[in-house]
């Protein structure tokens, strides 16, 4: 059997000779609608992560004064917490705004929803690259 | 003067029509020798980032047995803290080492550089993508 290309110690399985399955990382843990634990967040008040028919997608809602404004549904890639795991833990996700593009790298921790957006000014407008972080608590639903 | 196109309350400077330069991004603060706080890591070991005529360049280096591996240099992309500040606290990087890639995105906090990489491989073997974060000294 051919050896695992690596890069770190992490890439390997625990037992080389056992290959873990090809399935997909699972995002279920991840899927809900996400709302921002700072009521006065001026970077992402909702978040919408959802699995539908093998696509998992994220819908993310920004701040603003009046209402929060809708980014819309784009793909998301989830992952797992190792390379034999399955279920998901993290995902990533990137808007194109045309005057600016937003990457969008989380993690849950201990079903807190970690979201760092890194964002980055195409209209040459002189605003800075920048960086953000919100956190999320999931919205019950109703039983 | 054209208003600013925005997607969210941050994005919009402290006043609205006054930029603060030209939006270049200072990778300096960031720019040293990055040594894991776990000496027993299975990710990344030590990262070394340069500041080069405004270009943040990284160099990281997995924890491998016996030597470490040299993921080589690539160029990282800088963040601030806020569209009205050009000192770097964050940057994302990219490797694609052909068999699988490798999405760094890492900010500074407290003198401590917090590290998360997603990780897609590509080859085939029925490794799960995954995620890992790590934490890095000076």
């Amino acid at each position: 059997m051919e050896a695992l290309a690596y890069t770190r110690a992490n890439d390997l399985p625990t037992t080389q000779s056992e290959r873990t399955s090809a399935a997909p990382v699972d995002p279920a843990a991840l899927v809900g609608a996400w709302v921002s634990t700072n009521r006065a967040t001026r970077g992402i008040v909702r978040l919408i992560l959802a699995h539908r028919d093998g696509r998992f997608t994220v819908r993310a809602f920004g701040a603003l004064e009046d209402a929060a404004n809708d980014w819309g549904e784009v793909e998301a890639f989830a992952f797992a917490g190792g390379v034999e795991a399955h279920d998901g833990v993290g995902f990533k996700a990137f808007y194109d705004f045309g005057f600016m593009e937003t990457a969008l790298a989380a993690y849950l921790n201990k079903r807190i929803l970690v979201v760092d957006s890194y964002n980055t000014f195409k209209d040459g407008s002189g605003r800075c690259n920048y960086f953000f972080r919100d956190h999320f608590y999931q919205e019950e639903t109703a039983p | 003067m054209e208003t600013m196109s925005y997607t969210r309350a941050e994005d919009r400077p402290a006043t609205e029509h006054v930029t603060t330069g030209d939006g270049t991004v200072d990778p300096t603060p960031l720019a040293g020798t990055w040594l894991n706080t776990d000496k027993a890591t299975r990710g990344i070991a030590k990262m070394i980032l340069t500041n080069r005529d405004g270009v943040l360049l990284v160099h990281a280096y997995g924890a491998c047995e016996p030597s470490l591996c040299d993921w080589g240099e690539v160029e990282g992309a800088a963040f601030s803290d806020g569209v009205s500040s050009s000192a770097g606290m964050a940057f994302t990087a990219r490797y694609d080492f052909g068999f699988m890639e490798t999405s760094l995105a890492v900010y500074l906090k407290g003198g401590i550089l917090v590290l998360d990489s997603f990780n897609t491989f590509k080859d085939g073997s029925g490794r799960a993508s995954y995620f890992s974060r790590e934490f890095f000294h000076s």
